[in-house]
């Protein structure tokens, strides 16, 4: 249907080096009048590359791009912006000292008389892009005290308010809740409707049929797909991302869970969860699965100590966490990847307190072949790594330490699907080996496809406890919602 | 502070780059590191002062230098060490004054060398984990913890001295100052010394790495089991002993102790620290990069004395070397 | 109704300030009979203003994140300057042309910091040793440059109904700095820069330009302060006002104005400046050494950045101390 609609934007041949690499390689793409188009792709695909350029984030080094077929060049994002264009990153753009209003007018406070900023429209007009992106929060409070999942939705918002006619979605749901990302959706079909372009990007290929019209995949840099998606068989779609046949996604050998290794009894903690009891066994996963909101994700923060709770938690041997936010819990993102790797276990390189660099690298450097980590340079900085490179150094950190119970929340967020493939085969091997696996996750993919046993969460407390065969999409998420 | 640029799809695009091991990484490690880079903004400084003032290139010069450098270089060290570690410290320059008076106090007493150094050393130290601890249970950033704690010592040091000197009469003590020993000042022997160990620690010791890593993201330093809290108040203690150490060479140099001497140090010595490489956010920073910083200033000043330059134009001309030689290191890297 | 929130934002270190600044007040006023009268108040109020429109540029630059080391030594240039150029130029002609050397100044930092990604920190340390170093130079030796203007001289000792000239100058560069940052887009577009230098960028702020507006804004209080500083003991002294930069650093932050960035209150740096400079009058009175004021600035700093802290986190101060205490329970 879409295919008659006019191009808003054309991209024409663009290619983007930086230094030591091809990003982009004669890429043709377009945005439709009234479409939604899915950009998908690896990590490092060259994504995030190709939305920058139309975002005007930095120029293209060939090619050009074209609105409503006049050629334009974009030197700076308010160039961008002026022709329509919002972008929604993954990397939270908000500022957090600022009021929720004011995050979404930034750059653009509609002015009152002699020039002063206009609080009262400020608000008026926050509230209404708000409502529009299904967030109720007071717009006069900070940007930084909303939760993770409310701050993607502020980013949203941010994009919704104003004359947009291309809007570029960075992963928008990979913080958000079913519900939210339902209620996203609805927006994202509206806006279609009205004739705005979309470009959505998202590692979950599973929620695309909904709302995608057509869909292009990207791999090292350049174009491989760009078809109606009804012609695109989703089998197809993860084999020309990944550049390989992906067998199975999820594993399914796991030896019979023995001994108790960890227990969680009563544990609460005022306005986010209450009375949460639970227990793991030697070689199973269980997932706590939960709306955003729900407590569930803060549960492995209590378990592994990082966040203060009442009530008892009992860890036979060593627990390991990996927690949610990569960037601002998990990496130190100014070292290597050795160092990323060896981080937890620091006193086992050490004779007299005298450190020795190369046991540590020698122990990453196995972890990094046993992970297939790439590159595989211990001494490459993390920074540079893919969102699943980096996600699994941080894994491998407590491989190497060797922890009985690894506590994970949301352990594939930002995760390309090929990565996440291989942490699940990790987390496989894991319970296989004697260990427990004990993670929370919004994913009702991933909780489906991963778990052994699923405790259900919502309104802070536990509420359904499901394993086996009864570990099922729709009696989860029935759960989740009562 | 420093402005990165974002490009995170190249940097994830870099995954396409042939692996590159062994020697050409260890290279390119070395061209990358702020220490090698700023030794040959040193290599040129000492090329130029060397070609305009005749008496540059000289043992005795150099050793001038190395005198001049030695007490702010030695708190420098310890600076780095508590920087790296995340904490930044502009307290030491009180605790300089506090430890020089302390010193001086104990040798006028009549008490031996060693235990007046044993005791100024330990002064430094707890005042150094007073600011650690300050910042670690308020959990305020150790920079306005130790902006007011700069007021509380130095405070102190006037209130206890009432504003004048403290002679410090003894001939051991003026050695430790004046001294020389195989023809090299005492003092130098002192900051070679203690950036050797500082280095020795951050480098080789389970310690040193738990200070880059409580540097680098305090949050996931704790997750992974540092003790984030611990490693930040032995780093500032670090600082505070440096900074005790440099305070007792103030008071054997000028056999005398005044409030507020150290306070004359504290920009010098972050500025080498700066220069050095370190990051100001931490996680980042080595005491070689100090070492060459402490020198690169040194330097200059020395420099320009013996080009005749008068001490006012000297402190106009020193800022805009420093600006320069950056400003050129970053013209050269954005050309590769 | 954003306004009322913001207020509440910055309310807290307001709050804090004004009830202590007036315990003060009214303790040296009850102690010292010479303490407690308008004269003795504007007269501190008078002392303050030097350093206090000093504070005030830092307080809009730090909005930014613009941190800017260099402004004392700047400070000491144009009281220098001003002393140079009084014996030929009339006196407002003199105001203008150290104002406008200063922002040059300003801008200067600002522009290599931006254009060539020089550490803001090293920048303007070596800014203000090459700016005091130059006031020297120009000052010709310790003694410094003599102000023959009346007119700027004017600045300093001048009085309006009785209100010194100079606190009215602090006042008026409180009030336009706090309109500033509280209703004008500048100002706001300045705090969200500050905030996430990111999220400025992509809104397509023009973040260089804002930060290089933060140094030239920080600048030009040095500016005037020097004009201030100058006017009240008739001389540019190229040693004004040195190494007081963390006095003023110190009354910034005593405000609530965070060091890095997106956090601003110029009624905070007022208040702040004012209390130290009453806290060394009443002191001195009292024939407490001066010391004391010291150490206890130093205090006042590291409570009054707790209790904001606090204050961000939603908890008042019987849960700190609760939280305190627990904390200190712990193994």
């Amino acid at each position: 249907m879409s295919d008659e609609r006019p191009p808003i934007l054309s991209a024409r041949g663009v290619g983007k080096s930086f230094p030591g690499v091809v990003a982009l390689q004669d890429v043709d793409f377009d945005v439709r009048l009234g479409e939604v188009h899915a950009l998908l792709g690896e990590n490092g695909a060259g994504k995030s590359t190709l939305t920058r350029i139309i975002a005007g984030d930095y120029p293209p080094d060939e090619g050009e791009l074209a609105f409503d077929g006049e050629p334009v060049q974009l030197t700076s994002p308010r160039d961008a912006l002026d022709l329509g264009v919002r972008l929604v990153t993954q990397e939270r753009a908000l500022v957090p000292t600022l009021s929720v209003a004011e995050n979404v007018l930034l750059g653009r406070l509609p002015r009152g008389r002699g020039g002063h900023v206009d609080w009262r429209r400020t608000t008026e007009l926050a509230r209404e892009a708000l409502g529009r992106a299904g967030l109720d929060v007071d717009p006069r409070i900070e940007a930084g005290r909303l939760r993770q999942a409310e701050q993607q939705l502020l980013e949203i918002a941010k994009a919704l308010s104003g004359e947009g006619r291309i809007l570029i979605l960075d992963e928008p749901t990979a913080a958000l809740s079913s519900a939210e990302t339902e209620r996203l959706f609805d927006v994202v079909r509206g806006l279609r409707d009205e004739g705005v372009g979309i470009v959505y990007i998202s590692h979950r290929v599973g929620e695309l049929a909904s709302i995608v019209d057509r869909v292009t995949v990207l791999r090292d840099g350049r174009v491989v797909h760009t078809a109606p998606f009804a012609q695109t068989d989703r089998e197809d779609l993860v084999r020309m991302m990944v550049g390989r046949e992906l067998t199975e996604l999820y594993p399914r050998v796991r030896s019979e869970p023995t001994d108790e290794l960890l227990r969680v009894e009563g544990v609460s903690h005022e306005g986010v969860c209450e009375d949460v009891s639970l227990e793991v066994r030697r070689g199973e996963i269980v997932i706590v699965f939960g709306l955003v909101g729900s407590g569930a994700i803060e549960v492995p923060y209590m378990v592994a100590g990082h966040m203060p709770h009442s009530g008892a938690v009992k860890v036979a041997g060593r627990a390991g966490f990996v927690p949610a936010d990569r960037h601002a819990e998990g990496l130190l993102p100014q070292a290597t990847i050795r160092r990323n790797i060896g981080v937890a276990s620091l006193s086992r390189y050490a004779t007299l307190g005298v450190f020795s660099r190369r046991r540590e690298r020698a122990a990453a450097m196995g972890q990094i072949r046993a992970l297939a980590l790439r590159p595989p340079r211990p001494e490459g900085p993390v920074a540079k790594l893919s969102g699943g490179n980096q996600q699994k150094a941080v894994l491998g950190r407590w491989l190497t330490a060797g922890a009985d119970v690894l506590v994970l929340a949301e352990p594939t967020r930002g995760v390309d699907i090929g990565a996440r493939a291989e942490i699940y085969e990790l987390l496989g091997r894991l319970c296989e080996g004697g260990a427990a696996v004990f993670a929370a996750s919004s994913d009702l993919d991933e909780v489906v496809g991963l778990a052994d046993r699923v405790y259900v969460m919502s309104r802070g407390r536990v509420v359904a406890h499901f394993e086996g065969a009864d570990v099922r999409h729709e009696q989860i998420l029935e759960a989740a919602t009562r | 502070m420093e402005q990165m640029p974002t490009t995170p799809s190249a940097l994830q695009a870099d995954r396409h780059v042939s692996d590159e091991r062994g020697g050409g990484e260890v290279a390119s490690a070395l061209v990358n590191s702020t220490a090698v880079r700023l030794i040959a903004v040193y290599a040129l400084l000492v090329l130029i002062f060397g070609i305009s003032a005749h008496n540059f290139l000289t043992t005795d010069n150099f050793l001038n230098i190395g005198r001049a450098t030695s007490v702010f270089g030695i708190a420098a060290l310890g600076v780095c060490v508590a920087l790296v570690a995340g904490s930044l410290d502009v307290s030491f320059g009180a605790t300089m004054s506090v430890c020089s008076i302390v010193a001086a106090e104990k040798i006028a007493a009549g008490h031996p060398l060693s235990y007046v150094l044993v005791y100024a050393i330990c002064v430094g130290a707890i005042l150094g984990a007073i600011n650690g601890v300050l910042s670690t249970v308020l959990r305020i950033d150790s920079l306005v913890i130790t902006l007011g704690t700069l007021s509380i010592f130095g405070g102190w040091a006037y209130l206890h001295t009432g504003g004048s000197p403290t002679n410090a009469p003894s001939s051991s003590f003026a050695e430790m100052g004046r001294g020389e020993w195989l023809g090299v000042p005492i003092q130098v022997w002192i900051m070679l010394g203690i950036a050797l160990l500082l280095g020795f620690v951050l480098r080789f010791t389970t310690f040193g790495q738990r200070c880059y890593a409580a540097g680098d993201n305090p949050r996931a330093a704790s997750i992974a089991g540092i003790h984030v809290g611990r490693v930040r108040i032995a780093a500032l203690a670090i600082s505070g002993i440096t900074a005790a150490v440099a305070g007792m060479l103030i008071a054997a140099n000028a056999g005398v102790a005044n409030p507020g001497t150290g306070e004359a140090y504290l920009l010098s010595a972050i500025a080498a620290v700066v220069i050095g490489g370190t990051s100001l956010t931490g996680g980042v920073g080595t005491i070689l990069g100090t070492f060459v910083g402490i020198a690169v200033l040194g330097t200059i000043d020395n420099g320009l004395d013996l080009l005749g330059v008068s001490s006012f134009w000297e402190d106009a001309v020193r800022g805009g070397i420093v600006v320069l030689a950056l400003v050129l290191d970053r013209l050269r890297r954005s050309a590769t | 109704m954003i306004r009322r929130s913001a207020a509440a934002a910055v309310g807290s270190p307001l709050l804090y300030l004004t009830t202590f600044l007036i315990a003060c007040l009214i303790y040296f006023s009850v102690a010292n009979e010479y303490f407690g009268n308008w004269t003795n108040f504007k007269t501190i109020g008078a002392g303050a203003a030097g350093l206090g429109v000093v504070a005030i540029g830092v307080t809009v630059a730090l909005a930014v994140g613009s941190i800017d080391f260099s402004v004392a030594g700047n400070l000491a240039l144009c009281g220098v300057l001003a002393g140079k150029f009084s014996g030929h130029v009339p006196g407002g002609l003199v105001i203008v042309i150290v104002l406008l050397v200063a922002m040059l100044v300003g801008g200067l930092n600002g522009a290599i910091i931006t254009r060539f990604g020089v550490n803001p920190f090293i920048m303007t340390l070596a800014a203000a040793g090459s700016l005091r170093g130059i006031a020297f130079v120009i000052g010709g030796s310790s003694a410094g440059a003599q102000l023959d203007s009346s007119a700027v001289r004017w600045l300093g000792q001048g009085k309006l109904a009785t209100i010194p000239v100079s606190l009215i100058l602090l006042l008026v560069a409180t009030a336009i700095a706090l309109w500033l940052l509280r209703s004008m887009p500048l100002g706001r577009n300045l705090l969200a820069v500050g905030g996430n230098v990111e999220a400025g960028r992509l809104a397509g702020l023009p973040v260089k330009r804002l930060q290089v507006v933060g140094y030239v804004v920080s600048a030009l209080g040095a500016g005037l302060g020097g004009l201030i500083i100058a006017a009240r003991t008739g001389t540019g002294l190229p040693a004004a006002a040195e190494s007081q930069e963390l006095l003023i650093f110190s009354a910034v932050i005593l405000g609530g104005t965070s060091l890095w960035g997106g956090r601003a209150s110029a009624v905070g740096s007022l208040l702040g400046i004012l209390l130290i400079n009453v806290l060394y009058d009443g002191l001195t009175l009292q024939q407490v050494s001066s010391y004391w004021q010291t150490i206890l600035q130093g205090i006042l700093l590291i409570l009054a950045v707790l209790l904001v802290q606090q204050k961000q986190e939603g908890r008042d101060p019987v849960s700190l101390i609760r939280s305190l205490v627990a904390r200190a329970q712990q193994p």
